[in-house]
């Protein structure tokens, strides 16, 4: 039964790779965030996105890097973001999706930088092609229906955690969780590009 | 401003002006209202390629010397390059102008001055992420032809300082 079902989820992870789409150009907050199903780095355990937001509230997707400074500016911030929100049925999963960064280096980054919720290697870059992902790191906020509910930056200051004025992705998951709508569902900041094939 | 002025005049009756010689590693700031008066509109008549980098983003830093020598094979033709940085305006001296001068970069640089980075990604092109690196081509007239957020080879700059004379696609 789990071999089978494990086919059934690899089969749709397939189909749903196979439309994938140009960086940019990814769903629109409202609309329907792509399922995906992609392996642990460095394991050989599997995550769905449909798994993940049958068990929680809210499921925030961030594309990481393991080289990016920008992306790494954010290593305590996302960490903490995850245990913060935990108990209220906020998940975390990261996904890196950078062809010039392998699977172990994925697991060696987490373990330096104290990163404990899951990093999903996306090999072909597929899944930030599904999302239309351009940078790290990039964050999407999905409900438990499945829709996109905000797509974007973590804060707009990436040199001083101490200093943030908007934290965008945190008011995100503040309004949802209350039941309101979010006032900013798409921001921007800089990043560095992902390295697809 | 003298050559600001004397470009726009050479623009207007049909002549480019000639590339002048590269300033020094001196690093401007620009606020997003100031982009494309300071940015893009000095260079009206020639072909502009304009280059978002950052000294944390290593594959801009890795770019950089394919930019300079496409710009050096196009010496004879009508294309400038100007390097916009994002990095945070505290690092000016300390970071980028190092960097630009130290590896002989020969481009002006600005550096972004906006309160919040959205701000700036915006004012240059609403449908840019804020990914770098990310190189905009602009016409002779200063109306943006295409962007890429790939690093590129010096054939990939060539191809795009074409693209800005308007030969190929």
């Amino acid at each position: 039964m789990k071999t089978a079902s494990r086919k059934i989820v690899f089969a749709l992870a397939a189909a749903l790779l196979c439309a994938g789409a140009a960086p940019g150009s990814g769903p629109a907050t409202g609309q329907p965030a792509p399922r995906f199903a992609l392996p642990v780095a460095g394991s050989t355990k599997t995550v769905s996105l449909g798994n993940e937001l049958a068990g929680h509230r809210l499921t925030v997707v961030i594309f990481i890097a393991t080289r990016c400074p920008y992306s790494n500016a954010y290593n305590a911030r996302m960490e903490a973001i995850a245990n913060d929100y935990a108990p209220r049925g906020v998940g975390v999963l990261g996904v890196n999706s950078n062809v010039t960064e392998s699977p172990a280096e994925v697991v060696a980054h987490a373990k330096t930088h104290g990163l404990t919720f899951p990093i999903l290697k996306d090999e072909n870059s597929a899944v930030a092609n599904l999302y239309g992902a351009a940078k790290t790191p990039e964050a999407y906020v999905i409900d438990a229906s499945g829709a996109l509910r905000y797509h974007g930056r973590i804060d707009e200051n990436f040199e001083d955690a101490s200093a943030v004025a908007s934290p965008d992705l945190k008011n995100a998951l503040d309004a949802l969780l209350a039941g309101k709508p979010v006032a900013r569902a798409e921001t921007k900041a800089f990043g560095c590009t992902i390295k697809r094939p | 401003m003298k050559a600001a002025a004397a470009a726009l005049v050479l623009a207007g009756i049909g002549l480019a002006p000639a590339r002048t010689a590269p300033p020094a590693a001196r690093v401007v700031p620009v606020t997003p209202a100031e982009f494309r008066s300071k940015v893009v509109a000095p260079h009206r008549g020639r072909a502009l390629v304009v280059n978002f980098w950052a000294t944390w983003c290593v594959p801009c830093r890795e770019e950089m010397p394919a930019l300079v020598a496409a710009y050096r094979r196009m010496a004879d033709r009508p294309v400038d390059v100007v390097l916009v940085s994002a990095d945070a305006l505290a690092e000016r001296d300390a970071a980028v102008s190092d960097f630009l001068r130290k590896a002989s970069i020969p481009f002006s640089c600005f550096i972004e001055n906006a309160r919040d980075p959205e701000d700036f990604i915006n004012a240059v092109e609403p449908a840019w992420g804020g990914e770098l690196p990310h190189t905009i081509v602009y016409d002779r007239e200063g109306k943006s032809l295409v962007a890429v957020s790939d690093a590129q080879t010096e054939d990939g700059f060539l191809r795009l300082m074409r693209r800005g004379l308007g030969e190929g696609m």
